[in-house]
């Protein structure tokens, strides 16, 4: 079977005045039905920009510049804007990092989730604030009929994030794509609404792109990764896989600049030096070989190509790196 | 005064010396006022109810916990930026809460703030080398040539170029920002920094960066640290001891292996679960959120013990009785009437 999104070759770049910033770089992905892909990466590294290049809302000047995006066979890069308005927030929907800045300060959250079930589904009035009280009680929001007529600003910061949740799911879309879905919250919170995500995809049979920065997120949520850095998948596995048989170095520096609750406090963390490439003006060779610390000549010759010899588990690195990031610290 | 009852632990027999920090009994009090003309007054927040620890110096103390529990409040009113409503903040045996005038001015030297967001803390409008060079000018220290070679050496220490002093704070990325607040905060050779939330806004890759400068300039500099942050595991990393607060009060203080590997309260189980760990097989395994709901409003904090409403071990005593610090070890103190640990009879 096809696999539901399939991106192949993506490359979303964005005009500026006087250079264009490669953000997506040649990124191809695929995400089958009711599956958890995670995208993680650090800022400006081009996973918002894959996951908002999906829905077509990019900032001024972005465009998709090469590839396709297929959503169940149908491609979104050529589709008219008036079909396009269609798939978002029905067969794709987002849920953004800041649910303080994402909803409409002067609308009723109950109006809020039920403007897309009337606009999607051409539900009535009554049909679509019925199913915005489902889908407030779906998320576990106390007392869902009290609360429809609740303004944002009366809500904490977690209820908010699943008010953004239920307004995403209220058309029951194919696909989620969640965007540093937890970040604006507390980790009491975090929590819950990781185990709402999971539940929900099980339930529903989702199929969830989690764009995060956590690899601890990633750890818990995700049936498979990929590590994109600047503009540029450059490791993709198996959750398990990928954290226990580490390839690329900058996965593996990732995992060994985070300070874990089982570290000794007078072991240094490692810290990766410098900072990722310009994008307007992308070096030809490896993109991290300035700040890895297993470059070879080779790396400042010629770009590596995302492969090896691993089932199902793909790296772009001449000098990959082997085992367990987490025991090797720990010893 | 608050009704409860003092809950400060005695002053442990290790630490002999003089604290650098001693806070003692600590309250403060928001008002909450409706109307815009005549401000009524129509409550309190408590943000921070009878709290009390100590700082050693060359300590790093941690103050964890989550939004709205009092940390930030603590570290302000730690530098002045808020005048306490009772109890004392003593730094060197002198309490700095009622120092005015001169002294005071004096006294800010010793004390400087490092501010969570590099983007918005540095004026963008002031070049670097203004923006280190800013407090030695309000304290009138050395001359201008002093001044200007003073700047110069702090951007070393802080592993930048010199020449970043012609530059804007737009022209750098977070990390570099985070290095330049940390130059500011360090050019009046300060013997606390208070770290509010040094590193949430960088990225993983430049944290680690920010977390190591911290400690190496805390080595070359003999500096104290209080560092606030949501994140255990930063906490744990910088610190030497741990104090977790909730809604206000300090529900558990101790040394920062002891609070992870023995923690007492079970708030701090919880935060400690709920950090997401880099390990697939630890994060599956892991049982469903400990913590429910969310943070109880502190306008009305609940009765008794405030972590009730959200515990798992909550039982009828909790609502009834404000449970009070009892010690679980050496330094080791947690206020819960159902610990997780039992108490020891001295700490």
């Amino acid at each position: 079977m096809a696999p539901l999104l399939e991106i192949s070759g993506l490359r979303t770049y964005i005009r500026q005045r006087q250079n264009e910033v490669r953000a997506v770089d040649g990124v191809s992905l695929s995400i089958e039905e009711g599956e958890t892909l995670g995208l993680v990466g650090e800022s400006g590294c081009g996973k918002t920009m894959t996951g908002m290049s999906i829905i077509r809302l990019l900032p001024p000047g972005g465009y998709i510049a090469e590839g396709s995006i297929k959503l169940a066979g149908k491609e979104l890069v050529t589709l008219p804007e008036k079909e396009m308005r269609h798939v978002r927030g029905n067969d794709v929907a987002v849920i953004f990092q800041d649910p303080m800045t994402s909803l409409n300060p002067t609308m009723q959250i109950g109006a809020q989730i039920a403007e897309g079930v009337r606009i999607h589904r051409h539900a009535s009035r009554d049909e679509a604030m019925k199913r915005a009280e489902e889908a407030l009680g779906l998320v576990g929001m106390p007392r869902p009929k009290e609360r429809l007529h609740d303004y944002p600003h009366q809500l904490s910061g977690g209820l908010r994030q699943r008010v953004m949740i239920a307004m995403a799911l209220a058309c029951e879309p194919k696909i989620l794509i969640a965007d540093e879905p937890t970040t604006a919250l507390d980790v009491t919170i975090q929590l819950q609404i990781l185990e709402l995500l999971y539940d929900l995809k099980q339930r529903l049979k989702m199929a969830v792109l989690l764009i995060t920065h956590d690899m601890g997120v990633i750890a818990g949520r995700a049936d498979r990764v990929m590590v994109m850095y600047a503009g540029k998948i450059v490791e993709s596995a198996d959750t398990v896989e990928l954290f226990e048989r580490t390839r690329h170095p900058y996965t593996e520096a990732l995992l060994a600049s985070i300070p874990r609750m089982d570290q000794r406090e007078d072991t240094a963390l490692y810290s990766i030096p410098g900072l990722p490439p310009d994008l307007s003006h992308p070096p030809t060779w490896c993109r991290f070989q300035p700040r890895c610390r297993y470059a070879t000549a080779i790396c400042h010759e010629e770009e590596p190509p995302l492969g090896g010899d691993l089932p199902d588990h793909e790296y772009a690195c001449f000098n990959p790196v082997s085992g367990n990031v987490r025991r090797e610290g720990a010893a | 005064m608050a009704a409860t009852p003092a809950t400060a632990p005695e002053r442990s027999p290790a630490d002999e010396t003089t604290p650098l920090v001693e806070i003692r009994n600590l309250v403060k009090e928001f008002p909450v006022t409706a109307g815009a003309v005549l401000q009524r007054k129509i409550g309190t927040i408590k943000a921070v109810t009878d709290v009390s620890f100590s700082i050693a110096k060359g300590e790093t103390f941690g103050l964890v916990g989550e939004s709205g529990c009092g940390k930030t409040t603590i570290g302000r009113l730690l530098v002045g930026l808020e005048k306490p409503t009772s109890g004392e903040i003593l730094f060197e045996g002198r309490d700095i809460a009622r120092m005015t005038g001169s002294a005071r001015r004096r006294q800010r030297r010793d004390l400087q703030l490092v501010f969570q967001d590099p983007y918005a803390s540095l004026d963008p409008r002031m070049r670097v080398g203004s923006i280190i060079k800013e407090p030695l000018d309000v304290q009138k220290i050395g001359s201008s040539d002093e001044r200007s070679a003073r700047v110069r050496q702090l951007l070393g220490e802080v592993g930048l170029s010199p020449k970043a002093v012609d530059f804007y704070p737009h022209e750098f990325s977070g990390g570099q920002r985070q290095r330049i607040g940390l130059a500011r905060a360090l050019s009046l050779n300060p013997k606390l920094i208070v770290a509010d939330e040094p590193v949430s806004a960088l990225d993983v890759s430049i944290r680690s960066q920010i977390l190591n400068l911290m400690n190496s300039l805390q080595a070359t500099h003999g500096l104290t640290y209080l560092v606030i942050s949501h994140d255990l595991s930063v906490v744990k990393y910088l610190s030497d001891r741990i104090g977790v607060m909730y809604l206000g009060k300090l529900v558990e203080i101790g040394p920062s292996h002891a609070i992870y590997e023995k923690p007492a309260h079970p708030y701090t189980l919880g935060l400690i679960n709920a950090i997401p760990e880099p390990d697939p097989a630890r994060e599956r395994a892991k049982a469903a959120a400990p913590i429910r709901g969310e943070l109880p409003s502190a306008l009305n904090p609940p009765s008794g013990c405030r972590f009730r409403t959200r515990c798992p071990r909550a039982q009828d005593l909790c609502a009834e009785q404000v449970p009070l610090l009892r010690p679980f070890g050496p330094a080791h103190w947690a206020a819960c009437h159902f610990p997780l640990q039992t108490p020891t009879a001295t700490a």
